[in-house]
């Protein structure tokens, strides 16, 4: 029987939301801290000003070739070979970033739950049910992912409950570092909010394209914005700025002092969660490098593709493993990434606007 | 290639049968009853009853247990020998006949309870019907039960299923059609729908699939089910099978299509969502917030037969720290003579379980009750007293079977307790985490899952909070104004201002 493969516009939203937040949200709070001290949350909300204009080119981008995905229209744009090379890129970029996630969801269950378990075991767990949900194609993602989201208020309460606990003047005053701080520290915060640029890949599945498109991305940017934001002021709260100093995922030890009437340890339920949201970006990566491959090798079916891409995302993440390598690997990849969620898409408008290059309409 | 040529017959019941291979009549009786005779094989419930009308000699044939001793007295033999006339269509009063001079076709005629008027001299010969309609009586099918409404069941014959359900639905555009399966069998099944109300892509499909069924025979509905449905690897049942014909109907209002069998008293529905299995006609019959809560705590027990042996395996497990001092010390002091795993114990006990399911389901209900005393308080204690299992694990178990018992289907609950065995393995092995995984494992599939073209996670996934009312839980009937989208009826307007009324005239 024929089925629709379409999403609609909630779905595209959760699919933006769930691909941003992910694996960075543990550490993310220690590594503003380092860069902008307690003005950190206050550099998240410049973040999301600034990612909104990168949501605005890449939407203009996708909206001039609706019906394409960035593999298939860069040919159109840049000429087959060039389009070659940068679809080969943006295939090793996104198995880079799942790389990255399997290694950071490796060392944080590592350090917090599973002590003893085999490396491999752990990021098998992640590989089988993350390849699983990309092979179902955008609509199962989209459903899944939709699902899932409503964990996000747990989350939220869980964090919210530990107000009881703030001081507010911990953060006092505002801005002391100054502007200049804030505004460079807004580097840090863009690596972690990196998942927006799927709508390259994503957008022709959309049911209503246009203005209500636009709309599901930019509630996406102000939820994740929100979301990163208060987690973020939460933990400036309860921390003072000397433990903030020396916590390195601050959100799981602020969770750790807190419990409930028959649950003691609520860090482990928040971890749990947290799960679904590194296996949603996980997943958002493989199903960009297995389209991309699907692309590249001219298959017909994406099955096959994602499970290449993620053998090689398996293999690759198996190699070095201590948080300091893994710390190294992410500050390159954050600086690569500038290139794929903005560079790359700013010159496929910019040509494609020279050279009035823009999807017939039939 | 049989089946093929025999689409034209299946639109009414009860026609007479055509038979595509054909075999010229003779004109002497005795030459038709050898025919007869050696096509039955020489079977001895066949029997001829001889007759004369106007002096030229007949002869009846017919298939003893098929046929009904009074339709044959009353509409065949007595008009006959009282009228006295071979005017045979002005004599008989049968509900139908037909006259024919294939005698494949009377074969196949005796087969269905038709009756044989062979004439002497004649080549022609009459098919008269005096199918025996026996069935039991109609009672309450006992694994669906309720508490308010109806208490009617279906039977085994299919005729008076589809007269329960024309019943109810007394409307022009409920079509019934026929459909012969089996190359052997034969089996006669029915698919009903309201013609103006279901999406014609689906009547198609389940056409096409019914059609494309080759199989010597169909002996339940469940042969259907696994032919025609999507996904047949799946752990979820994906058609709704019942025995009520409230909520056969409930669902062909819907914009759904019932499947019925010769035969079989289980009918299903195709398509169906998730929520389906956890909907009781009687919800609609009790104020409905006690309705709403009801189908909450069903939803709840979905949850607990799925996930609480696990939990409560990775809680003691691994992740005792999660609980309080006060709690962990209750269980840990019931753990500590126990000499297995958790894992173990949650395995030993649902296996026995499982057994005293299966062995009670067999016997007769007194020694049901006894198997049911033995088993849950004999064992039960024994076990806990010989330190096999602790007291925790006999709690956490009892309550996964209660709550898999809630489900008002017994596929579903079925199929959620197995689907609990994998999951007990991960939460043994990584604790929280396996658990996490194992369950979002489940969420994909139920995500992906679709029959025949509907969302099988419907409301949930794709998310539609619109249709939250009507399947999580249930609102006044008058609030329900659409139909559920996932069956992509025709129209979606299911009640229209039914409470338009003032409450107050004089306001």
């Amino acid at each position: 029987m024929k089925t629709t493969s379409t999403i609609n516009n909630a779905q595209l939203f959760f699919i933006i939301f769930q691909t941003q937040v992910g694996v960075g949200v543990l550490s993310l709070p220690s590594s503003l801290y380092a860069e902008a001290g307690t003005d950190g949350w206050i550099t998240l909300m410049i973040t999301g000003g600034a990612i909104q204009l990168v949501v605005f080119i890449l939407y203009f981008l996708s909206k001039r070739f609706p019906s394409l995905t960035l593999f298939e229209y860069a040919p159109k744009i840049v000429g087959k070979y060039v389009a070659f090379i940068i679809s080969f890129l943006y295939v090793a970029f996104a198995i880079a970033t799942a790389v990255i996630v399997l290694e950071l969801f490796e060392t944080t269950i590592k350090t917090w739950i599973l002590f003893r378990t085999p490396m491999l075991v752990i990021l098998l767990l992640l590989t089988v049910s993350g390849t699983y949900l990309a092979v179902g194609k955008i609509k199962v993602m989209g459903r899944f992912y939709q699902f899932v989201s409503v964990l996000i208020i747990p989350l939220v309460l869980m964090s919210a409950y530990t107000l009881k606990d703030a001081d507010i003047r911990y953060i006092l005053p505002l801005g002391q570092n100054g502007m200049g701080t804030i505004f460079k520290a807004t580097q840090k915060g863009i690596v972690s909010m990196l998942g927006f640029e799927i709508v390259l890949f994503v957008y022709p599945y959309v049911q209503n394209k246009g203005k209500a498109a636009l709309k599901s991305l930019t509630l996406a940017n102000i939820a994740v914005t929100s979301l990163y934001t208060f987690l973020t002021f939460t933990t400036y709260v309860f921390f003072s700025p000397g433990q903030l100093e020396i916590i390195p995922e601050p959100l799981v030890y602020m969770l750790k002092g807190v419990s409930f009437i028959i649950v003691d340890r609520v860090d482990l339920l928040f971890l749990s969660i947290w799960i679904i949201s590194v296996m949603t970006s996980y997943v958002s990566y493989l199903y960009i490098a297995g389209r991309g491959i699907q692309h590249l090798t001219k298959r017909k079916k994406t099955t096959g593709s994602i499970l290449v891409a993620a053998i090689l995302a398996l293999i690759f993440s198996m190699f070095s493993h201590d948080r300091y390598t893994v710390e190294m690997l992410s500050s390159y990849h954050a600086k690569a990434s500038y290139f794929f969620a903005l560079g790359f898409p700013l010159v496929l408008l910019l040509v494609s606007l020279l050279f009035k290059k823009k999807e017939e309409s039939q | 290639m049989r089946r093929g040529k025999r689409k034209s017959v299946r639109n009414e019941p009860y026609q007479i049968p055509t038979a595509t291979e054909s075999c010229e009549a003779f004109f002497s009786l005795e030459q038709n009853k050898e025919y007869i005779i050696s096509k039955f094989h020489h079977t001895e419930d066949i029997k001829f009853r001889r007759m004369t009308i106007q002096n030229i000699a007949c002869i009846l044939a017919y298939l003893d247990p098929l046929v009904d001793e009074d339709k044959l007295q009353k509409t065949i033999m007595k008009p006959l020998m009282e009228k006295n006339k071979l005017d045979i269509e002005d004599t008989v009063t049968s509900k139908e006949y037909r006259r024919s001079k294939n005698l494949q076709e009377a074969v196949s005629g005796l087969t269905k309870g038709f009756v044989v008027l062979f004439i002497e001299g004649y080549q022609h010969f009459y098919l008269l019907e005096a199918f025996s309609a026996n069935s039991r009586a109609v009672s309450e099918p006992i694994n669906e039960q309720v508490v308010r409404g109806s208490h009617e069941g279906f039977v085994e014959n299919i005729m008076q299923n589809l007269q329960m359900l024309r019943r109810r639905i007394e409307n022009p555009n409920l079509v019934i059609r026929f459909f012969q399966v089996g190359k052997t069998t034969d089996t006669k099944l029915a698919i009903i729908y309201l013609q103006h109300l279901v999406n014609p892509d689906l009547i198609q499909e389940v056409e096409k699939r019914i059609t494309s069924i080759q199989t010597d025979s169909i002996q339940t509905p469940g042969y259907v089910e696994e032919f025609i449905e999507d996904s047949p690897f799946s752990p979820f049942p994906q058609m709704l099978s019942t025995e009520r014909p409230d909520r056969l109907t409930a669902h062909v209002i819907e914009g759904r299509i019932g499947l019925l069998m010769e035969g079989s008293p289980s009918t299903l529905v195709m398509p169906v969502t998730f929520f389906a299995f956890y909907q009781s006609p009687e919800d609609y019959n009790s104020r409905w917030y006690i309705g709403s809560i009801l189908r909450l705590i069903r939803v709840a027990s979905f949850i607990f037969a799925l996930g609480l042996p696990s939990l409560y395996i990775a809680t003691v497990s691994f992740h005792s720290e999660v609980l309080p001092a006060e709690l962990i010390l209750n269980i840990k002091s019931s753990l500590e003579n126990v000499p297995f795993p958790p894992l173990l114990e949650a395995l030993i006990m649902q296996i026995i379980l499982e057994l005293l399911r299966e062995a009670a389901i067999r016997l007769p209900g007194p020694i049901a009750q006894t198997i049911g005393i033995v088993g849950g308080l004999v064992i039960g204690t024994a076990i806990v007293e010989a330190n096999l299992v602790s007291n925790m694990m006999i709690i956490v178990v009892a309550l996964t079977a209660i709550s898999s018992f809630a489900v008002p289907s017994y596929e579903m609950s079925m199929s959620i307790r197995l689907l609990g065995f994998p999951l007990m393995l991960l939460s043994a092995s990584f604790g929280f985490i396996g658990l996490v995984f194992g369950l979002s494992i489940i969420l994909i599939h139920l995500c992906g899952l679709e029959t025949f073209g509907t969302p099988y996670f419907s409301p949930l996934a794709p998310f539609r909070f619109n249709e939250l009312k009507d399947s999580i839980i249930r609102l006044p009937r008058w609030l329900l104004g659409n139909r559920p989208t996932d069956v992509h009826a025709q129209y979606r307007k299911q009640e229209w201002r039914s409470r338009g009324w003032k409450k107050n005239e004089n306001d």
